[in-house]
C-alpha cells in the first residue's frame, strides 16, 4: 500500500488533475485514497457494494470536475467532504437520512501488525488493538478518521459536524481506555 | 491518577497541535506522573503504525476497472457516475465540498 501522501504531495496531484487532465495523477489519488474514502462512506451508508459504487462516483466525478481542484486548499478534507455529501446524497435519494455521527455504522479499527515489530511489539499490538475494538462507535470512528488521515482535529470536527472540543475528548477517551490496556512492562 | 488536563494534553500532542505552552504545561505534568511518561512514548511510537484497511488490492482494482470503464465510456459520449445523474449536478455536489476557507 502507499505511504500516506503529505499535503503537499495532495496539493500537487490536484494541481495535475486540474491543469494537465493528467489520468495518472487520478490513479495516484485513487491508490493513496480508495480505500479510505470507502471506509468513510461505509460508515455513513452501511452496504458494502453500494460504498463501493458510492466511492467509484467519487473518483468519476473527481475527474469531471476537474477543474474546480485548482483552487482546493485543504485536499484531504475536501475528499471526504465529497464522500460525506455524496454518500448522503444517496441516503436522501432512498428516503433515508443521516443526521448526526450517532447514526454511524460501527466501523472496525485494527492497527496493522508491524513485521518486523520496530514500533510497537505483536504482543502490545494485540492489547491495543483490543482496546481499541472495545472503544465506543463514536469514539472508534473519530480514532480511526484521525488516525487515517492528516486531518487537524478542527477539520474533523467539520466533516463530522461537532465541535472540536468534542473531537479531542473523544481523543482523549480512546487514549485513556488505550492506555488502561496497555501493561506498563511491556510499553 | 493522571488529571483529565493529562489526556487532554496528550489528545492534542497525538495529532501535533500543542502549542508551546502546551507542551510545557504537558512536560510538567509528565514530570508528575512517571507512569504515563512510558505510555506517552508508547502512543508517540503509534502513529506511526498504519490502520489495516477495510478493503483489498482486489477491492481496489476493481473500483479502478470500474472507474476506468466509465471514464472510457464518458469519452465516447456515454453517461457516467452510475447513469444516474447529470454532469451539473456533480459539479455542484463538488462545489458544495469545497471545505470552508
Amino acid at each position: 500500500m502507499p505511504t500516506t501522501p503529505t499535503e503537499e504531495d495532495l496539493l500537487s496531484l490536484f494541481r495535475r488533475l486540474s491543469t494537465t487532465s493528467d489520468q495518472a495523477a487520478l490513479w495516484q489519488l485513487h491508490a493513496h485514497y480508495f480505500h479510505r474514502i470507502y471506509a468513510y462512506v461505509l460508515s455513513i451508508v452501511p452496504l458494502k457494494e453500494t460504498a463501493e459504487e458510492i466511492t467509484n462516483d467519487i473518483f468519476v466525478d473527481i475527474w469531471q470536475g476537474r477543474h474546480l481542484l485548482a483552487n482546493v486548499s485543504r485536499p484531504e478534507l475536501y475528499l471526504l467532504v465529497c464522500a460525506k455529501n455524496k454518500a448522503i446524497r444517496y441516503l436522501k435519494k432512498k428516503s433515508l437520512t443521516f443526521e448526526s455521527l450517532d447514526e454511524a455504522m460501527d466501523i472496525e479499527c485494527v492497527l496493522e501488525k508491524d513485521p518486523y515489530e520496530l514500533l510497537i511489539s505483536s504482543e502490545m499490538l494485540k492489547y491495543i488493538n483490543d482496546a481499541i475494538s472495545a472503544l465506543p462507535p463514536k469514539c472508534r470512528m473519530i480514532f480511526r478518521l484521525v488516525k487515517e488521515n492528516n486531518l487537524k482535529y478542527r477539520e474533523v470536527a467539520e466533516l463530522l459536524d461537532i465541535s472540536e472540543k468534542t473531537v479531542e475528548n473523544q481523543m482523549a477517551i480512546a487514549l485513556k481506555k488505550l492506555s488502561a490496556s496497555i501493561p506498563f512492562k511491556l510499553a | 491518577m493522571p488529571s483529565k488536563r493529562l489526556w487532554e494534553l496528550l489528545a492534542r500532542k497525538y495529532n501535533n497541535e500543542l502549542t508551546a505552552a502546551e507542551q510545557e504545561e504537558l512536560e510538567q505534568l509528565l514530570r508528575e506522573h512517571r507512569d504515563v511518561f512510558e505510555l506517552n512514548e508508547t502512543f508517540s511510537r503509534l502513529k506511526d503504525v498504519p490502520v489495516q484497511p477495510l478493503t483489498t488490492s482486489a477491492d481496489e482494482e476493481r473500483s479502478r476497472q470500474a472507474i476506468a470503464a466509465r471514464l472510457a465510456a464518458a469519452q465516447m459520449g456515454g453517461s457516467t457516475s452510475a447513469q444516474t445523474e447529470s454532469q451539473d449536478s456533480r459539479i455542484v455536489e463538488l462545489s458544495s465540498a469545497r471545505p470552508k476557507p
